[in-house]
């Protein structure tokens, strides 16, 4: 690899990285509690507001996400409201995470006993209680695998922030491609980085499932 | 002439178009044991989930120990008491579940404790304390560090009843807690709740086990499509029943055993 025609271009890529790093930490940070909301309201929720819940999680869920995102980063304006392109991009990252993010933490709820609940309000157990101490803890080992393989397509999807001005990774990637005509130097450059972020959710996944095996032993 | 210590008069609960109870009294003395019978889809789970509250009924109304269940009194008579205090009624009844439900992530010890220390306020010594003393006597002491899944479905239900004594309840409510068991494994069950009852221990037992209906029950109640049709001492409901749909359920019943 010839350093000396990546190097003019390395500040920029590597502060695409960094705007990719920080989209990736914000989407999944926002979208996390928003979809646990989501899946606790569409599962006990009074029946309008889960109804209204389904259609919105399928409405933002049955759309292409490049679609999700030209329309707030163009829409937004149209309804009077100036944002900026990370904010933009932010927004709309956020809502299809957390809509497909709902579904894979309902998937793990939805495999538990029902009779579990049951027997925690027959106890006279509040009902965070019961969240926290009996529920949760049998839900999140089914709840983590899909969770963060969601996460890791999220992290992967921010990629389309580039599309809305947004100088993240792949956009400082493209630029120095189309500049140099060296596609293959940038891209496998930007690919690397993209392993190396993707890869840390990797790692953190497997520790989490090996803590949640420990703490529960629900692997026997 | 005193009130009952437990009483359900009236009791009604649909589901859509269902009516799954329709217009259930029940009375009940302190330290009786009233055995439920009557075919699948009869109401009787729903009377029982009624009774705590854990279904609340459309119409009618439970009282234990003079206590209205999911209501105020007074002035307050017709408005739904909020869920925490709901729950401390609730915590007053125990039930048992056909299929258990016992926390499989927790130990049998943890399973009898978590409810005492969170919603009594008992210390962990206290509740470990208590806790022994029921494994003891459900026949099971020595087995506080098994999980569930370790134990057989005869053990779980008996750490299962454990669970629910554990919190002192003034009545306990029994789902068909024999009928997911090995026929095997149904006696110890059969055995723990017999001794529960000679201590005095007010117990509504739906079950398909005639034996415990015959010999340890003061009355039988049968049920039928979301009614009680006849109820009495067990001698007379089951040897001797006046209701067709009664004298019917128990031919069904002894041809199949
Ligand atoms: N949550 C519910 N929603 C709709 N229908 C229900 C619900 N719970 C019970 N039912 C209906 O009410 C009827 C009575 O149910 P219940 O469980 O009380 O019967 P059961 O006498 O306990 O029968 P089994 O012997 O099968 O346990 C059933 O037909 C059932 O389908
Ligand atoms: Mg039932």
């Amino acid at each position: 690899m010839d350093y000396a025609l990546i190097a003019p271009y390395l500040p920029d890529l590597l502060s695409g990285f960094w705007i990719t790093v920080q989209l990736s930490v914000i989407t999944l940070v926002l979208a996390t509690p928003i979809a646990t909301a989501i899946a606790l309201g569409r599962d006990l929720g009074p029946r309008p507001l889960a109804r209204a819940l389904a259609v919105l999680v399928n409405a933002v869920r049955l759309l292409p996400a490049l679609i999700v995102l030209y329309f707030v980063f163009y829409g937004g304006p149209q309804l009077g409201l100036r944002m900026k392109p990370m904010t933009a991009a932010t927004i709309g990252l956020v809502a299809m995470g957390a809509a497909y993010m709902s579904e894979d933490i309902r998937g793990g709820f939805s495999a538990l006993d029902r009779g579990q609940f049951a027997a925690c309000r027959a106890l006279g157990l509040p009902f965070g209680h019961a969240l926290r101490r009996v529920l949760l803890p049998q839900a999140l080992p089914l709840i983590v695998p899909p969770y963060m393989t969601r996460a890791i397509i999220m992290v992967k999807g921010t990629s389309l922030a580039s599309m809305v001005s947004v100088a993240d990774l792949t956009a400082e990637a493209t630029r120095a491609s189309s500049i140099t005509y060296q596609p293959y130097v940038f891209v496998l450059l930007a690919g690397v980085l993209y392993l190396a972020l993707s890869g840390v959710l990797v790692a953190f996944q497997a520790w989490v499932e090996r803590h949640l095996r420990l703490r529960y032993r629900l692997a026997r | 002439m005193p009130s009952p210590f437990v009483s359900a008069s009236n009791l009604r609960k649909t589901y859509g178009d269902f009516t799954a109870l329709d217009g259930v009294s029940l009375t009940m003395d302190r330290g009786e044991v009233v055995a439920v019978i009557g075919a699948s889809g009869s109401g009787k789970s729903t009377l029982l989930r009624c009774i705590n509250y854990l279904d609340p009924p459309d119409s009618g109304e439970v009282r234990v120990d003079g206590v209205r269940i999911g209501f105020g009194e007074g002035a307050r008579r017709d408005r739904v008491l909020p869920e925490r205090d709901i729950r401390r009624q609730r915590a007053e009844i125990g039930m048992v579940f056909q299929h258990f439900n016992l926390f499989p992530h927790f130990t049998v010890l943890q399973n009898l404790i978590e409810a005492p220390m969170a919603v009594r306020g008992l210390s962990r010594a206290e509740a470990t304390e208590r806790a022994r003393d029921l494994l003891n006597r459900v026949g099971l002491s020595g087995r506080e560090g098994a999980f569930p899944a370790e134990l057989s479905g005869g053990q779980q239900q008996r750490v299962a009843i454990a669970r629910a004594l554990c919190m002192k309840p003034r009545l306990m409510l029994f789902d068909e807690p024999t009928s997911a068991l090995d026929p095997e494994l149904v006696g110890e069950v059969i055995a723990v709740m017999r001794s529960l009852a000679e201590e005095g221990m007010t117990m509504l037992v739906v079950t398909h086990e005639m034996d415990f209906a015959a010999q340890t029950a003061s009355r039988v109640a049968f049920f039928d499509a979301g009614k009680i049709v006849e109820t009495g001492a067990p001698a007379q409901v089951l040897r001797n029943p006046q209701h067709p749909r009664t004298q019917a359920f128990l031919q069904r019943i002894l041809r199949s055993h």
